[in-house]
């Protein structure tokens, strides 16, 4: 039975990765509610971004968008979807600590960046190498300008979260 | 985002007799009610999905948080890694290597999945694959690296790239999907003689749809090390007047590689000529650069305020106003035509013979 047993717990860590992850993940999504209108619309929303990281070697998180693609009666065009430009990043908030290191007001988890428009990457929270390593969370506020007189449809973006380790 | 439409409406042609002039007046109201609903109409929005796969790479030769090898030109060197699922559900893991540029404000940029990829990125050897992982598995994964031989020294980059397969759906009224991702690092240098460049060459202005400026100054490594720049700018105005400055970090700017070092621009500029000058250096390439004065001329629509929607022209309540006045009209000519309708009926009727 005991063999059976190594066995056995020899197999899990065969198939079990290290556990030394790092990964980040945005939710809860929210936009305020928008009217329709004959004139552009700034709407604003939150992201809410979780980082896990048991590693502690530091690392960086960016977020960009494509664009809004529309859907509706008026035909899948590009000229019908919003652009990517169209949702932009506001100044993070201050990283919140959930569990494991406490954050180092130097070396992060901390603000990095200036915002801006989502058609390209922005950086919204970074940690030095030795730092970061723990959950933290981090709301980011975001605003979404609906252009004048939009297509009654539906409009859908992808936004991509990617935490980096890099020189 | 989710926009739906009011149902058209469908008016019928006018007929001659009073009674239909009555239903007629009674249909367009109900038509204008319609449009002024289409115009009021409430967007809500709000969305929160289910929680993406947890996926990450682990170097299995290196305790560090990237690749970062010295190789020689010629030189071929095996990369081992893990490509793990740390959540609680199966997941489907897309890897691939992706050409790295250097971000707004530098740092670290990684290219899309299928994107074009060129320079470092075509020494590696690391096919674009998706592997099924279940909750706590991971699967182990050769990355090789060929430095070609004409390759001059300097400092090179690339990246690997694990996704999942498929975006993540956020039902609600707002459909946003997403992809988390981590990309690591594949640095690599080429030893001999390390050279830095640095040139800054533009400024322009940049609005985002939002309404947020930035004073975009154009940031040129034309070296073959990566440069953590810092230093100071100052914008002034024709007359050398200071209007905005102060100090600037950027993260890394990498070899061969250009970017801007986007300022925030907390004052409005109004039309007219501008000046900006900024300096940056390494101490440690090292290197120091000066701008010198750069233009920067705006334009008056340039410098128009943007249109936010709290102080941008509303046309709803006016035309709803012109539908009200429209309707009330419609009202009035719908009476003057049924009195005009009486009084054409009673000489006939009173005129008629009693015995006829």
């Amino acid at each position: 039975m005991i063999a059976v047993f190594a066995a056995s717990l020899l197999a899990a860590a065969v198939v079990m990765p290290s556990f030394a992850a790092t990964t980040a993940s945005i939710a809860n999504l929210t936009l305020a509610a928008a009217t329709v209108k004959h004139v552009t619309q700034a709407k604003p929303g939150t992201l809410a971004l979780t980082v896990n990281d048991t590693v502690g070697l530091g690392w960086n998180v960016t977020v960009q968008s494509s664009a809004m693609k529309y859907s509706g009666a008026f035909g899948t065009t590009p000229a019908n979807d919003f652009p990517a430009a169209t949702l932009t990043a506001a100044f993070s908030a201050t990283p919140v600590r959930t569990l494991g290191q406490a954050i180092d007001p130097t070396n992060g988890p901390k603000i990095v960046g200036t915002g801006g428009a989502l058609n390209a990457a922005v950086k919204v929270i970074n940690a030095n190498s030795g730092f970061g390593k723990g959950t933290y969370t981090q709301n980011l506020p975001l605003t979404l300008t609906v252009p004048a007189n939009p297509r009654q449809g539906t409009y859908t973006a992808t936004l991509t979260v990617t935490i980096t380790a890099g020189p | 985002m989710t926009i739906t439409e009011v149902p058209t409406h469908q008016h019928e042609p006018l007929e001659a007799t009073p009674m239909r002039k009555r239903q007629t007046v009674s249909r367009i109201a109900t038509g204008l009610a319609a449009t002024v609903a289409l115009l009021a109409m409430a967007i809500s929005v709000n969305a929160a999905g289910p929680e993406a796969p947890k996926l990450g790479i682990r170097l299995l030769d290196s305790s560090t948080a990237y690749v970062n090898l010295t190789m020689r030109p010629g030189e071929t060197k095996v990369v081992r890694l893990e490509l793990g699922n740390y959540g609680t559900t199966p997941a489907t893991a897309r890897s691939y290597v992706a050409d790295v540029y250097s971000m707004i404000n530098g740092g670290m940029g990684v290219g899309l999945s299928g994107e074009v990829t060129s320079g470092t990125t075509s020494w590696l050897t690391f096919p674009a694959k998706t592997v099924e992982l279940e909750a706590r598995q991971a699967v182990p994964e050769t990355l090789t690296i060929n430095v070609p031989s004409a390759a001059a020294p300097g400092d090179y980059i690339s990246a690997v790239v694990i996704e999942g397969d498929a975006p993540t759906s956020q039902s609600g009224d707002a459909t946003f999907n997403q992809v988390d991702r981590q990309a690591v690092a594949i640095a690599i240098r080429v030893p001999g003689p390390l050279v830095p460049g640095l040139s800054l060459p533009t400024a322009a202005l940049r609005t985002t749809p939002g309404g947020v400026s930035y004073i975009d100054l154009g940031v040129v490594n034309s070296g073959n090390t990566h440069l953590h720049l810092a230093g100071s700018y100052a914008l002034t105005d024709a007359g050398g007047a200071q209007i905005a400055g102060g100090g600037v970090a950027m993260d890394t700017v990498y070899a061969g590689s250009r970017t801007v070092l986007a300022v925030p621009l907390e004052v409005r500029l109004a039309p007219g000529h501008y000046i900006v000058n900024l300096s940056l250096s390494d101490p440690t390439a090292p290197i120091t650069a000066s701008s010198g004065p750069l233009p920067l001329d705006i334009g008056a629509e340039v410098a128009a305020p943007p249109a936010p929607a709290t102080t941008g022209l509303d046309l709803a309540p006016l035309v709803a106003a012109v539908l009200a006045l429209g309707l009330a009209l419609g009202v009035a000519v719908a009476s003057g035509a049924s009195i005009v309708f009486r009084r054409n009926r009673r000489p006939a009727s009173e005129g008629s013979p009693a015995g006829s």
